[in-house]
């Protein structure tokens, strides 16, 4: 080798030097992308699927309960104060807690109202009972002391904390890896992220395709899929900076950091003087009658005391994103403290736009609709991501077909026993008597019940397309029964919601019935598919029963 | 990859709250200005330095790289949060 070879290859090896570590940076975060794809799938696919139900969780609160309860919208509305006090004589309140009132919407025609009961001796430092009431606004008649109607709530708590103890701070380690996710998927796609934008191969290499409907579905609904990524870990994992930024940048004074923040908070104490509150509902009435902003909650501290406040909390209706919050004193009507979009607090605003854009809920329902199938499409990225995983782990030889077949079990039955689950509480929401002592927690019980027997037969499964297109079959089965159901009970009463404005219950029922159609559709392309025997899925629970 | 994930999140969160104090102290923003800035860029470096430790070859030398940029900003910390 003479020296101008030499000098070649060395140069060459210079040039090549920087590929070969772009390429081993790219490889090891494809391992991890995928690798903690697999991890976080189940919890993920969970997540978003209750995200995406909860995107109509007004629409399916009114679907449960005003067929049950409707209200005469033509009916004068029972003065507040002769509800508020009316319902503070019936129960043994607390007048040191607070009394938070939310106001009827045109989802949800009811007051509900928290009432906080005084606290047995010896308990005082303790969090007491709280009575949640139903009221009827017309009639003043208490619908309910125990929300029996707890499906929309439970699917909405699985979204955010997975209705366990210590469930949001799950899920805000879930988001912060599926933000990883996301940003790892940048790096290992980027160079073909405009090349590739809408390439789906439709050849019959199945790797192929799945591939694709991953990518594509991963680059069109990234700044989706980022914003709920960066909105979910403000809510679920803030904590964590506002607990540093106190101890560090404030001296761990905790409510100076929450006045920077645009937080108010009403502490004065009871004075044991008894005063009026008519004031309090004046401000209210006043407050629901002006034009430019919706009331949503008015919350009371020191009911009947010379120190009473009320905070009133309302969406403005010009401004994007903007909230607003006054507190009053009640006798004297003067404004303690206000936030508004004349009181502009960065932070505050900030958040707000952030939650605003989280759910959604800026512009009508075809923008959830969006949102929703943004939220479906997702799910089906996830468990693309972990059959692509299977099959590369297949490939390579050099897993166990235990872990294999685990991992696809735990992928089919989770995945599919969350929808099926789903459409079980829909039906048991409906048609479960609200005589049923602890009615919501039923509904629930299905749901569990459900979930863990679809996710426990996962394991026996010999083939899953199949097992999987007769659960989308049985979850049509239900769906549809749950609008059989609706209109049994509730007949030509569902037509009189209608042209009252209730447009939620039939429009939850037109849902439905789009959604059954589409799991048919792909039920029926599931079962289209040919078995191949040499191809035949191991499940997990084989390994086991030939151990045995 | 666990000791990887285990060097990402700890990294990760010490880095982007030391990295975040400094910032809060060194920005010319009014304090809710700051504030909303630090809660948005903290999870960014976050997940920034999740995607460096997973990048590398080993949770060592994802460690090793993490650790001196941490004593940097630990260090500024010191000055600045000390020094006012």
């Amino acid at each position: 080798m003479n020296s101008n070879e030499v000098e070649l290859i060395s140069n060459d090896s210079e040039k090549e030097a920087p590929t070969l570590v772009k390429n081993k940076v790219i490889k090891n975060l494809t391992e991890a992308h995928s690798w903690l794809g697999v991890i976080i799938s189940a919890v993920l696919f969970l997540v978003f699927w209750a995200g995406s139900v909860t995107l109509f969780y007004e629409e399916i609160k009114q679907w449960a309960a005003v067929p049950h309860y409707p209200v005469n919208v033509n009916a004068p509305d029972m003065p507040l104060q002769q509800i508020v006090e009316q319902k503070l004589a019936e129960y043994d309140f607390d007048a040191k807690e607070h009394l938070s009132v939310f106001m009827p919407t045109e989802h949800y025609p009811y007051y509900r109202m928290n009432i906080d009961l005084v606290r047995e001796k010896g308990k005082e430092d303790q969090h007491g009972e709280v009575v949640n009431l139903i009221i009827n606004p017309k009639t003043g008649e208490t619908i309910s002391d125990n929300n029996p109607f707890k499906m929309a709530d439970f699917i909405y708590s699985l979204h955010y904390d997975l209705n366990l103890p210590g469930g949001t701070y799950i899920v805000g380690v879930i988001t912060l890896f599926f933000f990883f996710a996301l940003i790892s998927g940048v790096f290992i796609h980027a160079k073909k992220m405009f090349k590739n934008f809408f390439q789906y191969r439709t050849n019959k290499r199945k790797r192929d395709k799945l591939l694709d409907m991953h990518n594509v579905v991963g680059v069109m609904s990234l700044p989706f899929t980022l914003m709920f990524a960066i909105s979910g870990l403000i809510f679920n994992l803030a904590i964590i900076y506002q607990i540093s930024f106190a101890v560090f940048l404030y001296k761990g004074d905790q409510s100076a950091l929450l006045k920077d923040a645009g937080y108010d908070f009403f502490t004065e104490k009871t004075v044991d003087i008894k005063q009026d509150m008519t004031k309090a509902f004046d401000l209210i009435v006043q407050s629901r009658n002006d034009e430019n902003q919706t009331l949503n909650r008015a919350t009371f501290y020191n009911y009947g005391d010379q120190n009473a406040a009320i905070e009133l909390r309302g969406s403005d209706n010009d401004n994007f994103a903007q909230r607003n919050e006054v507190f009053y004193r009640v006798s004297d009507g003067s404004v303690i403290s206000k936030m508004d979009i004349e009181q502009y607090n960065t932070l505050r605003k900030g958040l707000d736009v952030i939650a605003t854009l989280h759910f959604g809920n800026f512009a009508g329902i075809d923008l959830r609709i969006l949102y929703f199938i943004l939220g479906i499409a997702v799910c089906a990225m996830i468990i693309v991501g972990n059959i692509l995983w299977l099959d590369k782990r297949i490939l390579q030889r050099n897993f166990s077909k235990g872990s294999i077949g685990f991992v696809r079990s735990l992928t089919v039955g989770l995945c599919s026993g969350f929808v099926v689950a789903t459409a079980v509480a829909l039906l048991a929401e409906r048609i479960l008597p609200l005589s049923l002592i602890g009615r919501g927690a039923w509904v629930i019980y299905a749901y569990v019940a459900v979930l863990s027997l679809v996710a426990i037969s996962a394991f026996w499964v010999i083939n899953n397309k199949r097992f999987i297109a007769r659960l989308l079959q049985v979850t049509v089965a239900l769906v549809l029964l749950t609008i059989v159901a609706d209109w049994w009970l509730f007949g030509t009463s569902l037509l009189t919601l209608w042209q009252d404005g209730f447009r939620g219950v039939i429009g939850v029922e037109i849902g439905l019935l789009l959604f059954a159609v589409v799991s048919l559709w792909i039920a029926q392309l599931l079962l289209k598919q040919p078995i191949n025997e040499k191809n035949r899925q191991v499940t997990a629970a084989q390994p086991m029963l030939m151990n045995v | 990859m666990w000791s990887k994930s285990l060097a990402a999140c700890v990294f990760g969160l010490l880095l982007s709250i030391s990295l975040m104090l400094n910032l809060n102290r060194l920005l010319p923003f009014a304090f809710d200005i700051q504030l909303f800035v630090g809660l948005l860029l903290a999870f960014c470096i976050w997940v920034a330095v999740m995607v460096y430790c997973y990048s590398c070859n080993s949770a060592k030398i994802a460690s090793v790289g993490c650790t001196k940029v941490l004593l940097v900003s630990g260090l500024l910390n010191a000055y600045l949060l000390i020094g006012s």
